[in-house]
């Protein structure tokens, strides 16, 4: 099984290393799609059929404790997968997060660790993704 | 200065810079790295349990290297990129300097970052503000943390 990705944060760059250390992280990916708020992910999520999603927090006009909120209160979206990604510290936002079903990886991160949530979060059992590939120079963190 | 808010800023700071964009700092900074001058630089204001601003400044050199690392990119990567990731690499090191302040406890906003002109830098420090360096191959880096008294 590939996962239909949905990527949602309000920098570029942020979203190329996402894609990348998931790519990495040797989960099998099918479609990847982009947005770069709260908005934006909404769109992508009526027009695309979408596995999961990795969330950053902090964006104009919907962040993503809200676009989360808004995934959960929908027929169509409330079982996907997703995965908050952000520096957040604060444990009452965390718990509230996990609270509405999210799981949530602190920036920055590794590829086994993107790996391993998904691997909690789908239910996918390790043996259904690839091997995390050797990565010189520690390219793979994020 | 407070020698162990400076310790967690320069090891926060130097843990971000290695894990996001693979530059790993020198033990010490040279005579040739401390005599470079910051060409570009960033600041992320936050409110929450604390207020401040966290900035951070590079000399040329830094800013292509970080963003190559962070983009996997090799060779040039356009300046709309380049400014994108040092946004974003002061928005990473702001959340996590801030968090390691107050243990998880609070919630802190961060504003979108914003970028400086280097004749914006002030070279003097603020009576609350404190201000690591960090050496790497490329050139050098200073993070500063202005934290305001209210």
């Amino acid at each position: 099984m590939a996962f239909n990705v949905l990527v949602v944060d309000d920098s570029a760059v942020m979203r190329t290393m996402v894609i990348k250390t998931l790519r990495l992280s040797g989960v099998p990916v099918g479609e990847v799609f982009q947005a770069a708020n709260g908005e934006e992910g909404l769109e992508r999520l009526r027009d695309h059929w979408v596995d999961l999603v990795l969330l950053d927090l902090n964006m104009p006009q919907m962040n993503g404790e809200e676009l989360l909120a808004e995934i959960r209160s929908h027929p169509d979206t409330q079982a996907v997968a997703v995965i908050v990604v952000s520096t957040e510290g604060s444990e009452a936002r965390i718990r509230r997060i996990k609270d509405l079903g999210a799981e949530f990886v602190h920036k920055p991160f590794r590829p086994e660790e993107l790996r391993a949530v998904i691997r909690d979060l789908t239910g996918v059992s390790d043996e259904s993704f690839d091997p995390v590939p050797a990565v010189s120079n520690g390219g793979g963190d994020f | 200065m407070n020698p162990s808010t400076q310790f967690r800023l320069y090891q926060t700071a130097a843990a971000t810079f290695e894990e996001l964009a693979m530059l790993f700092p020198s033990e010490e900074l040279t005579e040739e790295q401390e005599a470079l001058p910051f060409t570009v630089g960033v600041a992320v204001r936050f409110y929450g349990p604390k207020s401040g601003r966290l900035e951070v400044r590079a000399s040329v050199g830094v800013l292509p290297a970080i963003t190559e690392n962070m983009l996997g990119a090799d060779g040039a990567v356009d300046p709309q990129m380049q400014k994108d990731a040092l946004g974003e690499l002061g928005n990473v090191l702001c959340g996590n300097v801030v968090s390691s302040m107050t243990n998880g406890v609070g919630v802190f906003h961060l504003h979108p970052p914003r970028h400086m002109d280097p004749a914006q830098f002030s070279e003097l420090l603020e009576p609350n503000e404190e201000c690591v360096n960090i050496g790497f191959d490329e050139g050098r880096a200073q993070v500063r943390l202005f934290l305001s008294s209210r």
